[in-house]
């Protein structure tokens, strides 16, 4: 357990930018071990492959380390760190994915054209949320499954906070009708 | 959290089931774990190393006094102690032990338990050896 597990996310980005070298090395290590699960689940959610996902966690975490001085010029979180490493992964699993020709689309997978998780094995959650678009699943999943806020969802999805409300009304409507979870709704 | 973030909701046990979906065996092993702390480790390499300011504790000087008591006169093997500690750290006018503890509650970590240590074993050793200060 890490002596620096009661600082906060910004607590400890600020020490990796300004911290002494051991100061530094800890808190890069506690914010690792405090996101290293929801980074892979991220991954998985996208390439649906234990190696995979585990190459998207290195990336992404060596994306973060490379942000601080030096080389880097520091990290500013202008949200949630969370946020952050959830565009990262998704990024880094869209570019893997790219290089391993494994895209749904031969490997033609444009970030801005398909933004949203594949699913791409039988997962429970795949089953759940069958017969939602893929940026319905998204949302749903940012939303209620990673706890996201709606305005950090905006910045994942670079759209307006208007446009994020809009999305999530009508994907808990096609939730309602989903045949996967209808039971939970007649409850 | 926003006013905002309340107004969509589902279901608490969908919520529970949805999470509960996405959970899945850790798959990170301690291969990987220790890469990304070596790769942290070679980032920070070139930052400075701070030092380390330990506080000499009370039990650890008052153990010192009583092992020179006990020892010295047997054995002077401990390491001789700087000259610019050795002094009249209280003003007492003599040099003793007082001193040893004066200097270890004010020093706030700049003098080494070690260089205590030999303070307080040479106060012991010329005490006992009839020498004054």
């Amino acid at each position: 357990m890490s002596g620096l597990n009661h600082l906060s996310d910004t607590e400890l980005v600020d020490l990796c930018n300004t911290g002494d070298r051991s100061d530094a090395v800890e808190a890069y290590e506690t914010l690792y071990a405090r996101h290293k699960d929801y980074v892979l689940r991220v991954a998985f959610r996208y390439v649906g492959d234990a190696d995979l996902a585990l190459d998207v966690l290195q990336d992404t975490f060596s994306y973060i380390l490379k942000k601080f001085p030096p080389p880097g010029e520091g990290l500013v979180l202008k949200a949630q760190l969370q946020t952050l490493l959830y565009v990262v992964a998704r990024n880094n699993a869209i570019s893997i994915l790219r290089k391993t020709n494994k895209g749904e689309a031969g490997g033609e997978i444009d970030p801005d054209d398909l933004p949203a998780p594949a699913y791409r094995d039988s997962s429970d959650l795949a089953t759940l949320l069958r017969g939602l678009t893929p940026g319905q699943k998204e949302i749903v999943t940012l939303r209620f499954i990673d706890d996201l806020p709606l305005r950090d969802i905006g910045e994942i999805l670079n759209i307006p906070l208007g446009t994020v409300k809009s999305r999530l009304h009508k994907a808990i409507d096609a939730l309602r009708k989903a045949p996967g979870v209808i039971a939970f709704f007649e409850k | 959290m926003h006013e905002e973030d309340n107004l969509e909701t589902l279901p608490d046990e969908l919520v529970a089931e949805l999470k509960k979906s996405d959970k899945r065996g850790s798959l990170i092993t301690a291969r990987v774990d220790r890469s990304l702390a070596n790769l942290a480790r070679e980032q920070f390499a070139s930052r400075p190393e701070k030092r380390r300011r330990i506080a000499p504790a009370w039990y650890a000087v008052a153990a010192t006094v009583l092992l020179a008591v006990l020892v010295v006169p047997l054995s002077n093997r401990f390491g001789t102690v700087d000259d610019g500690l050795y002094a009249d750290v209280d003003n007492s006018g003599q040099i003793d032990i007082a001193d040893v503890l004066t200097l270890a509650r004010r020093s706030d970590g700049e003098v080494t338990q070690a260089e205590l240590n030999a303070f307080a074993m040479k106060v012991v050793s010329l005490a006992d050896s009839g020498e004054t200060s």
